[in-house]
């Protein structure tokens, strides 16, 4: 099956794929895209491969900091952030080569059985072509940030396409090729894979899986080799198990740390949150719900609701039909497992948000697999008309939804229909009505939102920014914002960084002079909350030395700055502030704290943050940067006018 | 495509499409009516078309009319008006054409109907040969399409039942070549799909296409090719013929079963639903045996039904309409083309006289349904001459029948050579309807040479008698004010009364609606006297009070205060509470960009403007922000 006639089938598909992505491009950066990308900003110019270590170590998005995907992000540097147009268009190159990827894995299995070449082929490029055109992956292909799915889906894809035909040619008898390539799909790939997304590190597992319930019928010949086999991916796969089973006795402990929900009542919703996932890929929607999903309702105990029960036997009686089919309706049992084994990361007791589309990019990928099985096999029914009316459902729908994500307001609007009981939904198309200078429709929906969520504070924040737009913030909107406040998880980095994109605009003046007393007030909050959390604290003080600095106060500002690294020592907020307070014209105090030594590297923190911290110290860049910092700031004071610093390469991890 | 062949040579046709021009020929003088003045007379983009691509286009979005614009029919009077001005009798004399051509087109269909696997059997020699010439002579010459083919505007009818039939001839040509074991499945398919999206962008009925298609699959070929029963053809079927179908009833019916979109008018939906029972049979007596009293432009005056029996027509209309379709049904087999007849008048009737929110009752409705029902009696009446003593008999019956059918089209015809004289007719005929009464206070309006000329006073006595009846909406109040502020005579305050009471009291219908904007207009144009602003505010201000979810009231009220009283920030909230209620209005935006520009809010102005673009699907109001945009990135 070469030549054009063979390829022609997947090339429309991918082609009709990218066109009916194509609008969607031109859409805007969204929520996380802000953080992870700014990175690319902060450790100075990428041409320098010392900046580029430290840029793809700096990630902080799980515990690997996933630097593939972050080194992902490099050829489009140049365009973050006016541009998302090129990030977008990588992320749907990836969605076609995985795709494409799709397709080979599916046709592998499929020979691996002993299909006939043609009926494998369609079979998988139907399969291939369902999963690519569906809609439901709008959100994750035109979300710019999950380009770290998209990525670790590529990779394991490819771990699974490695094993597939080196599996095959140990089979044929060509052992040392195969096992090259196994070895080089499961451990090379999967770590290329996790290095992306932690989810990758499900690889090893779902090659068991696809053997065990995809290949039932045709294992591997001789018992040595499947021993083999099974030693080399059943290591690596047992390593996943026991993180994962490590974390198994939070469950009884009943804390529910920075989330609202405890790891069993976790446990609990995702059997539903599975079954609601698996309805949106029946029976796809035009906007299922965006980037939301704090409208799932929590289940608290097996029958409260009552479907917390059916939905866990009803995934249990899939499993035990999967282990029954596995001989006989392999494609099905295959399509079962895949789905379960690969929300076991993301979807069982790990304390991560409830549900996300994207999480079913990958565990979704087999699922479509029987349908396009049944069609190809149907020979009454006419099949090229039903094969053509189903993708072309599938693309319009994704066509259409991809359409609005290339219209922000639209989107905004849609999304807010979609979850009225989503703040951050709500939130969200409010900030857009401000910008038109819509004041009294963006007040209507935050104080419609604050009536339903009394402690958002981020609905809550904004209502008072609302009010400092119409003119006047009342005694009421600040007090709002305080009972929010006291009732956040100070603990939560999200909470802290919300709380730093209320003081920063107060700090500027946005909301007049009465501002200040609503920084004053909100400061205090904070700092009386954040008691245990010193490095936050830190924050708060260098929030406040920049209102000092402002105000030309440039002892006060000192003193913070200076409590601020006892809070929190470290190389870079020590340079850090040196800068700051240089920009500010204060070079004496500049150069006091430059003098100072250098606190050591820090001790705690993820994997990623000790490697990061051992390289840096390994090449003096902190010694160096301090030497620079010193050159310029003593060049501007030999200056007769005070003038800005340039600091761009000082890094704030 | 005339070619000669066994069922007769095309050129038998000419004498009947001759007829029917010179029939048709006296109405070609008569001017613009009713529904032509806001989709072209008042439509600036098609008035000031010119032949480039981008005017062109503009004009093609620029319709009011319909949730699709209708983009064909308008660019086909764009491309008139471009060629030839904007002068009635040529744009009526292109409208005859049209219906000429659907005239070929229905005999072409129907002479290949004819040879179809399930008909050819049950048609005799002299049946095959005679039932296209006739059905088709009957239709040409039939006065019931006169309001679709001497009505400027419902060229968009005439026009989407033109590519209708050609895409039923594709089909029925394509389907035979497959009996003869030539021709692709596909074929057949792709040109009613091609011919379905062309009627549909010209009129929304055009989506029927697909169901008449379904008809005649289901009667004339049976899902067969040769003998055996063609999955490609139900595939295909599902695909092209059934799935717009249901999709159809999936976008409207949800709507229309709300509720709410039955608001602005004066009837529900169940009342309409009982109401067509009685207004179908209307239609079938004034295809079968017209006479000229009953035919009409306005039928807003026909009698709701309000439960089964009352009246109780209702009933008695509903069950004969049953056993209408029953007929059909067991026709299906002994005479297939009779029941295809019947099946295409409740086939056309299926979208616009059942749960729709439309208006009533209109004679254009039943411009291809027609066809069905002449389908039906031709063949009744091929089939029974035989039987007869003196078959001759028949012929003299049906050339009478003719002779009524084409005599009385040439009498309607010269009614509407004169717009004031169709005008006095309509409203003569129908006293009790608002629109017959408006329409000729407009028409007297018009000739009138002002206060002096008796016709002036005329013409006000009009209006005041049509803004009394029963339904009347608020056109003749309008019409009122406005010839007395141009003339810069006092207005009578309950004038200003019974608007702000319609605007407190009632839903605004489109018609209350455009009558509101033709005040502000004419205020805003100064036109109407200055001192009239005002009251016209007061009455706009009741008006967003009482309907906080209309963004075109807010509109209006905003462009009073704009121009009326160059109250900028008046405007400017007045958008701003409309865009909250309907924030997906390209135009409104763009309004409110073009006020936040000039209040040099131009942060706010910029996203306005982008805000315009994301709705504006299709550019149609590109280059008025293109300008804006220049004039902000100057400033």
């Amino acid at each position: 099956m070469t030549g054009w006639k063979s390829r022609a089938p997947i090339l429309v598909i991918l082609l009709v794929t990218a066109l009916v992505y194509w609008p969607g491009l031109k859409g805007p950066f969204l929520f996380d895209d802000f953080s992870n990308l700014a990175l690319l900003a902060e450790a100075g110019r990428l041409d320098r491969p010392e900046n580029v270590i430290h840029y793809l170590l700096s990630g902080f998005a799980g515990p690997t900091g996933r630097p593939v995907a972050m080194a992902s992000f490099i050829p489009q540097a140049g365009y973050w952030p006016d541009d998302p147009f090129p990030f977008k268009g990588v992320n749907l190159l990836l969605h076609l080569v995985n795709a494409l990827l799709l397709a080979r894995v599916i046709e592998r299995v499929l020979t691996a059985r002993h299909q006939p070449p043609a009926t494998a082929s369609a079979t998988a490029v139907l399969a291939a072509g369902i999963w690519a055109l569906h809609p439901l992956w709008v959100s994750t292909t035109l979300y710019v940030v999950q380009r770290m799915t998209l990525l670790a889906a590529t990779f394991t894809l490819l771990g699974l396409l490695l094993y597939l035909s080196g599996r095959a040619a140990i089979v044929a008898g060509r052992a040392r090729q195969g096992w090259w390539r196994v070895i080089m799909g499961v451990y090379g790939m999967g770590l290329l894979a996790v290095l992306s997304k932690e989810n990758g590190a499900l690889l090893p597992l779902l090659v068991l899986v696809v053997e065990r319930y995809g290949l039932a019928g045709t294992p591997v010949a001789s018992l040595r080799e499947r021993r083999r086999l099974g030693l080399v991916v059943g290591l690596p796969a047992l390593a996943v198990v026991s993180y994962l089973a490590s974390a198994l006795p939070t469950l009884f402990v009943g804390d529910a740390g920075i989330r609202p929900f405890t790891p069993w009542q976790r446990l609990l919703t995702e059997g539903r949150v599975l079954w609601h996932y698996l309805a949106q890929l029946v029976s796809p929607q035009l906007e299922p719900g965006g980037l939301y999903a704090q409208e799932i309702p929590l289940s608290h105990g097996l029958f409260s609701p009552w479907t917390t029960a059916a939905a866990w036997a009803g995934l249990a009686a899939a499993w035990m039909l999967a282990e029954r089919w596995r001989a006989n309706r392999p494609s099905l049992a295959l399509a079962i497992t895949f789905f379960l084994a690969g929300h076991l990361l993301e979807s069982t007791w790990l304390p991560l948000e409830l549900a996300f589309e994207h999480r079913n990019y990958l565990p979704a990928m087999f699922l479509f697999l029987p349908i396009a099985e049944a069609i190809v096999g149907w020979n009454t029914i006419p099949r090229r008309v039903t094969v053509v009316i189903l993708l072309a459902l599938l693309a319009s729908l994704t066509a259409l939804r991809a359409d609005l994500w290339g219209r922000p307001f639209a989107q905004a609007l849609a999304w807010a229909e979609r979850n009225p009981d989503s703040a951050r939904a709500q939130v969200h198309l409010a900030t857009l009505w401000l910008e038109t200078g819509h004041i009294g429709e963006a007040a209507r929906i935050l104080d419609q939102t604050l009536e339903r969520h009394p402690k958002d504070l981020l609905a809550a924040a904004n209502r008072l920014f609302v009010a400092c737009a119409a003119g006047h913030p009342s005694r009421r909107e600040v007090d709002v914002v305080l009972a929010a406040l006291a009732a956040a998880p100070i603990a939560h980095t999200v909470t802290q960084y919300q709380i730093t994109r209320v003081l920063a605009p107060l700090r500027e003046g946005r909301c007049g002079p009465a501002g200040r007393e609503v920084f004053d007030a909100l400061w205090r909050a904070a700092w009386t909350a954040a008691r245990e959390q010193p490095a936050y604290r830190a924050n708060l003080l260098q929030e406040r030395a920049l209102l000092h600095l402002a105000d030309g106060h440039i002892e006060a500002a000192d003193a913070d700055l200076r409590q601020a690294l006892a809070l929190a020592p470290g190389p870079d907020a020590q340079l850090a502030a040196a800068a700051l307070l240089a920009s500010h014209g204060a070079f004496d105090a500049a150069l006091a704290l430059l003098d100072q030594p250098l606190p050591p590297r820090r001790q705690a923190g993820p994997g990623i943050v000790r490697v990061r911290e051992w390289w840096l110290e390994r090449i003096g860049y902190w010694e160096r940067e301090r030497r620079h910092l010193r050159a310029t700031i003593q060049t501007d004071r030999a200056g007769a006018l005070p003038r800005p610093v340039e600091s761009a390469n000082v890094a704030t991890p | 495509m005339i070619r000669s062949s066994p069922q007769g040579s095309a050129w038998f046709l000419a004498p009947a499409l001759v007829l029917a021009a010179l029939l048709y020929a006296p109405g070609l003088a008569g001017g613009f009516v009713f529904d032509d003045f806001p989709n072209i007379l008042r439509n600036e983009a098609i008035r000031q078309a010119r032949f480039d691509a981008a005017s062109l286009w503009e004009a093609m979005l620029s319709s009011p009319s319909g949730p699709l614009a209708r983009p064909i029919a308008s660019l086909s009077f764009a491309l008139q008006v471009a060629s030839q001005g904007l002068a009635a009798p040529a744009m009526k004399a292109a409208n005859l054409a049209i219906h000429l051509g659907c005239g070929l087109l229905l005999f072409l269909w129907l002479r290949a109907l004819v040879d179809a696997p399930r008909i050819a059997p049950t048609v005799s020699a002299a049946e095959r040969r005679l039932l296209p010439l006739l059905v088709t002579t009957a239709w040409l010459l039939a006065p019931i399409h006169l309001t679709t083919v001497l009505y400027v505007v419902q060229r968009m009818e005439s026009l989407s039942v033109l590519f209708t039939l050609a895409g039923l001839l594709v089909y029925t040509r394509g389907r035979l070549r497959m009996q003869a074991g030539q021709g692709r499945v596909w074929m057949p398919f792709a040109g009613l799909a091609v011919m379905t999206g062309l009627a549909t962008l010209t009129k929304e009925t055009g989506i029927l296409t697909p169901l008449y298609a379904l008809l005649l699959e289901a009667i004339a070929f049976g899902f067969r090719t040769g003998r055996r029963r063609d999955g490609g053809v139900m595939g295909y079927a599902l695909g092209v013929c059934v799935l717009p179908v249901v999709a159809t009833i999936a976008l409207t019916l949800p709507d229309a079963l709300s509720g709410e979109s039955y608001g602005a008018r004066p009837f529900t939906l169940a009342e309409r639903l009982l109401t067509e029972g009685r207004i179908l049979w209307a239609y079938l007596a004034a295809i079968v045996l017209p006479r000229l009293p009953e035919l009409s432009l306005y039928h807003d005056d026909f009698p709701l039904s309000r439960a089964w029996l009352a009246p109780p027509t209702t009933l008695l209309a509903w069950l004969g309409l049953a056993c209408l379709a029953g007929l059909a049904i067991v026709l299906r087999r002994r005479n297939p083309v009779a029941s295809l007849g019947l099946g295409m008048f409740f086939a056309g009737h299926a979208l616009v006289s059942t749960y729709l929110p439309l208006e009533l009752y209109h004679e254009h409705r039943n411009y291809l349904p027609a066809a069905g029902i002449f389908l039906a009696l031709v063949s009744g009446g091929l089939r029974l001459a035989p039987r007869l003593e003196t078959p001759r008999v028949m012929l003299l019956a049906f050339v009478a029948w003719l002779v009524l059918q084409g005599g009385t089209t040439l009498m309607r015809a010269t009614e509407w050579s004169d717009p004031v004289r169709l005008a006095y007719v309509e409203a003569t005929r129908h006293p009790a309807s608002p629109r017959a009464n408006y329409e000729l206070g407009l028409m007297l309006s018009i000739v009138s040479q002002g206060p002096g000329d008796p016709r002036h006073g005329l013409a006000l006595a009009t209006f005041r008698e049509a803004a009394q009846l029963p339904h009347a909406d608020l056109l003749p109040l309008q019409a009122l004010i406005f010839l007395t502020s141009r003339q810069g005579q006092p207005i009578e305050p309950e004038w200003w009364h019974a608007l702000e009471k319609a605007a407190s009291q009632r839903a605004l219908s489109a018609a209350d609606k455009s009558a509101l904007f033709a005040l502000v207009d004419c205020v805003t144009r100064r036109i109407c006297a200055a001192r009239d602003a005002p009251a016209l505010d007061r009455v706009l201000a009741v008006a967003v009070d009482h309907h906080p979810g209309d963004a075109t009231v807010y509109a209006m009220a905003a462009r009073l205060r704009l121009h009326a009283f160059a109250d900028e920030a008046g405007a400017e909230r007045l958008l701003q509470a409309a865009l909250a209620h309907t924030p997906r209005d390209p135009e409104l935006w763009l309004s409110l960009a073009e006020i936040q520009a000039r209040r040099g809010e131009h942060h706010w102005a910029l996203q306005s403007l982008e805000r315009s673009a994301e709705f504006d699907r299709f550019g149609r109001l590109a280059r008025r922000r293109a300008a804006l945009h220049t004039a902000l990135s100057a400033s």
